[in-house]
């Protein structure tokens, strides 16, 4: 199991590089849902201005 | 062109996209979990790079993904330029931040590779250099579709960007053929068949999978926001008009 997260004296290399990739990856899709949900949110307001929409729906 | 004009109707396009992006999703988290397994528990450590042959697995598939999503791009870029229909615009727009993440991943892996087996985090030399300068397209087309005031304004230079930096990709593929360079040759599309060991091609391919199937949620996701953004503006200028 050492072994494992030693990666045989490579631990930084290969820890990084998947640490670094998975932190883009997961910027971008929050980026995407938080823009989503932004965008819904002005859109219902303009569509049907009487009835705000509970922001956390 | 039938199958376009069928999805160009946006309410149909938000339905039958609802209904792939939670697929997307699943395929993309199972074969996540399947690809780490494989990446870092089930595949050896390579013979000369030892353990850091596990990079390989978000490098080369981030790699291949960032070539993708550029070629698909240029191909919505015709489709616009051609037959003017914007959801191909939108299409384009939507693909690339997570292309220029790819880009970006495979740039940032490579030179944690890079450093503990050549030695150095970086080198000027023809499989890097043109890799940069594919994340800078990215970075050029964003600036360039985004830099007027109505978003529309900006589609037609943008697309002309990306059909001309379509020459960039024949030139990422074969660059560790025509020039010397310290990137290792190609071991999986070969003209005589992968060279690469299957005990690491099937991590590769899953992850790839992985990579695809978030992509493709990512882009429905976006484009169906572009959508919503331009019926905003829509609605916004005839209320400024009534």
């Amino acid at each position: 199991m050492s072994h494992f997260f030693t990666m045989g004296g490579y631990a930084f290399y290969v820890w990084s590089s998947w640490a670094i990739g998975m932190a883009i990856l997961i910027a971008i899709t929050w980026h995407s849902i938080s823009h989503a949900r932004i965008t819904r949110n002005e859109l219902d307001a303009l569509e049907h201005p009487k009835q705000q929409r509970d922001p956390d729906a | 062109m039938i199958m376009f004009d069928y999805l160009a109707n946006p309410t149909r396009f938000r339905k039958i996209t609802t209904a792939i992006l939670p697929v997307a999703v699943l395929v993309s988290a199972v074969a996540l979990a399947f690809g780490l397994y494989l990446a870092f528990l089930a595949s050896p450590a390579d013979y000369q790079q030892g353990e850091t042959v596990r990079i390989m697995y978000i490098h080369v598939p981030a790699a291949w993904m960032a070539m993708m999503c550029y070629l698909l791009m240029a191909l919505s870029a015709v489709f616009y330029l051609v037959w003017r229909h914007p959801l191909a615009d939108i299409g384009a727009r939507a693909m690339a931040l997570p292309g220029a993440g790819f880009a970006l991943i495979t740039l940032l892996t490579g030179s944690f590779w890079g450093r503990p087996m050549w030695g150095t985090w970086w080198v000027w030399d023809a499989r890097l250099t043109s890799m940069l300068i594919l994340f800078f397209l990215y970075l050029g087309y964003m600036a360039l579709a985004d830099g007027f005031e109505r978003a529309e304004r900006g589609s037609k230079p943008a697309s002309l960007l990306l059909l001309v930096g379509v020459i960039n990709l024949p030139i990422i593929k074969f660059s560790v053929d025509w020039w010397n360079t310290l990137h290792q040759g190609s071991s999986v599309l070969r003209l005589d068949g992968p060279s690469i060991d299957p005990a690491m091609l099937k991590p590769l391919l899953i992850m790839a999978l992985a990579m695809l199937g978030w992509f493709i949620a990512i882009t429905i996701l976006r484009m169906n926001t572009l959508i919503m953004r331009r019926r905003i503006t829509n609605l916004e200028s005839r209320k400024s008009w009534s």
